[in-house]
């Protein structure tokens, strides 16, 4: 009886502390379709009028933009990061993992130390890298910083998949002849797909819900989706209908990628080589 | 490895040039990517952080003026924003790493399935961009009667509050926190679930309540994890700024100005580039330091692998 009030007791504190979660959420939803809500998630008045920017302009002094060039810019962003980061970090993981040269430690080492950077004393120094390559302020520019700053968790990523391929395997390719790019190309590159998936991913939606490298160094209302967002938010009085309809929007593409690719991940985990 | 010619002597002379050039091809990219967006916005920013680059862009060494400016006092919003980054570390990291150990416990001790649903709960502030999570706190602490808080205090008469205006840093400081810890409860539910059972059952066996098992058996296993998830928050939380700039933008009147905000605000919203250059070099100094002894906390070298082929 003790036992089982005390469980109860369990169950009651974490879905008190829950509770701010269920209804911003639920508040999300029911806000994008209804005029008004009352205590967070009853909606009143049903209505798709706060989903008119999917074919309208839109609103609040934005009217030459429509949401799908902003979306386009979005999807060349985190994509642009996306395949960038997966061909730089596979390049660089098996040259850490499986080849043996001189300051290898160091670049380990220099990997991590890069994580610990403060993003602020990087985003001052890159805006100016930016302006002087004439990048700033244009997409490819803000791939290219963003995508660094996912190098070393990539690049350590991959190593660990590439440490997890036996070396039997790559012995076995090169005794019959491969070069060692072949092999990388051939025999090693195929093994390691379930991390490149997952290094992808990752970067995809780092680009994707990336704000403040899009706020420094792309401005602009125009340019991505969290940034339009974020000008939205900062009026004086806020569009919750508005507001909520476009986070969805915003949210439920990089929900969907990462449902499905994480399905793809586990059957291509279990189709993968054991040790 | 076996000879190519079959002159070994001829061999090694191909060889280097074609190692380095397979060096390059795998590592080039990478090397390029880190000077141009690491080194060299290093170098500039140090580089800044003794000029008197603004909005003109019209620039000159000014020497230590910058760091003596933050050291000797000449501003005075500095020892507001030094406060608030001291409270805001603290309590951040307290709840980060408490509440985040708190729920691994809970969600471990309660039937699976519903331990999984409640973790999933708490990871959503970590899935959701940040954006969209702030959107869903300026909404809940709305100064009008549209906000959740101030509509529920309506049904018992009491009037609407601007709480974020009112109270931004303890906002701030708690909507910052559960970003990180989704991420420890994450870590410190596998490191519990990675506790062999048996030991479990034994302290069971030997008379132990759920709470003695908890603190005699499982917290003294997850010192480890406890100690990393807590250095690394140390240095998240120091260098953290995103939320904030959305949710108050350090503001009413930098109440709620960490150091890292301060450096950004200064640089692009003032164009004082180099005094916020300044400020961040200070912030990185700090970082540096606490990650070097982090290291060697931790052992650096266990992450390390020789490799077994030679080409």
């Amino acid at each position: 009886m003790k036992a089982k009030l005390k469980s109860a007791s369990l169950y009651i504190v974490l879905t008190v502390a829950s509770i701010p979660f269920f209804i911003m959420y639920a508040w999300l939803i029911m806000n994008s379709f209804s005029k008004y809500v009352s205590f967070g998630f009853i909606p009143e008045e049903l209505t798709l009028e706060n989903w008119s920017f999917l074919w309208a302009p839109i609103p609040w002094g934005l009217e030459k933009t429509t949401i799908w060039v902003v979306l386009l810019n979005t999807i060349s962003y985190a994509g642009g990061v996306a395949v960038l980061q997966m061909l730089v970090c596979t390049l660089a993981a098996y040259a850490l993992s499986r080849m043996e040269f001189r300051g290898k430690t160091l670049i380990l080492g220099l990997q991590m130390l890069l994580r610990a950077f403060p993003g602020v004393l990087l985003l001052i120094g890159t805006f100016f890298v930016l302006m002087y390559m004439r990048l700033l302020y244009t997409i490819p520019g803000v791939v290219l910083a963003r995508m660094s700053m996912e190098i070393p968790y990539g690049v350590w990523i991959m190593k660990g998949f590439f440490d997890g391929v036996p070396w039997d395997i790559e012995w076995a390719a090169l005794v019959d002849g491969c070069t060692r790019i072949k092999a990388w190309r051939e025999i090693m590159f195929p093994l390691v797909k379930p991390g490149l998936l997952a290094v992808s991913i990752f970067a995809f939606l780092a680009g994707w819900e990336d704000f403040v490298f899009a706020y420094i160094l792309l401005p602009g209302e125009t340019k991505v989706l969290s940034v339009l967002l974020q000008g939205l938010m900062a009026t004086e009085v806020m569009d919750y209908g508005l507001l909520a309809a476009m986070s969805l929007f915003y949210v439920t593409p990089a929900l969907l990628f990462f449902l499905v690719a994480q399905r793809a991940l586990a059957r291509v985990t279990i189709a993968g080589v054991g040790k | 490895m076996n000879s190519t010619f079959g002159f070994p002597l001829f061999d090694k002379w191909i060889r280097a040039p074609r190692r380095l050039s397979l060096l390059l091809f795998f590592l080039g990219p990478t090397a390029v990517l880190i000077l141009f967006f690491y080194f060299l916005p290093v170098v500039f920013t140090t580089l800044l952080s003794i000029t008197d680059m603004n909005e003109t862009f019209d620039w000159h060494f000014v020497g230590l003026v910058n760091f003596l400016k933050i050291i000797g006092g000449g501003d005075p919003r500095l020892p507001r924003i030094i406060a608030n980054t001291v409270i805001y570390l603290i309590f951040a990291l307290i709840l980060t790493v408490g509440l985040g150990l708190a729920i691994a416990l809970m969600t471990t001790h309660m039937k699976e399935s519903v331990g999984i649903f409640f973790r999933a709960v708490w990871l959503l502030p970590n899935l959701t961009p940040p954006v969209v999570y702030i959107l869903l706190w300026k909404w809940f602490f709305d100064p009008t009667r549209y906000g959740f808080l101030n509509s529920v205090l309506a049904t018992v008469d009491i009037p609407s509050k601007p709480w974020l205006t009112r109270y931004a840093l303890p906002i701030v400081i708690p909507v910052n926190a559960f970003i990180g810890l989704s991420f420890c409860m994450v870590i410190f539910t596998s490191a519990i679930k990675s506790i062999p059972v048996d030991i479990i059952y034994a302290s069971r066996v030997d008379g132990a309540s759920t709470w003695e098992t908890i603190k005699y058996i499982i917290l003294p296993l997850l010192k480890w994890p406890i100690m990393f998830m807590t250095a690394w928050h140390v240095l998240a939380h120091l260098n953290s700024y995103v939320y904030i700039l959305l949710l108050t933008d350090g503001g009413p009147y930098y109440r709620s100005e960490v150091w890292a905000l301060y450096a950004l605000h200064r640089s692009f919203d003032y164009y004082e580039f180099g005094y916020g250059a300044a400020i961040a070099m200070l912030l990185v100094s700090v970082s540096v330091i606490l990650t070097l002894g982090i290291w060697k906390l931790f052992g650096f070298a266990r992450l390390m692998e020789p490799s077994k082929i030679e080409v």
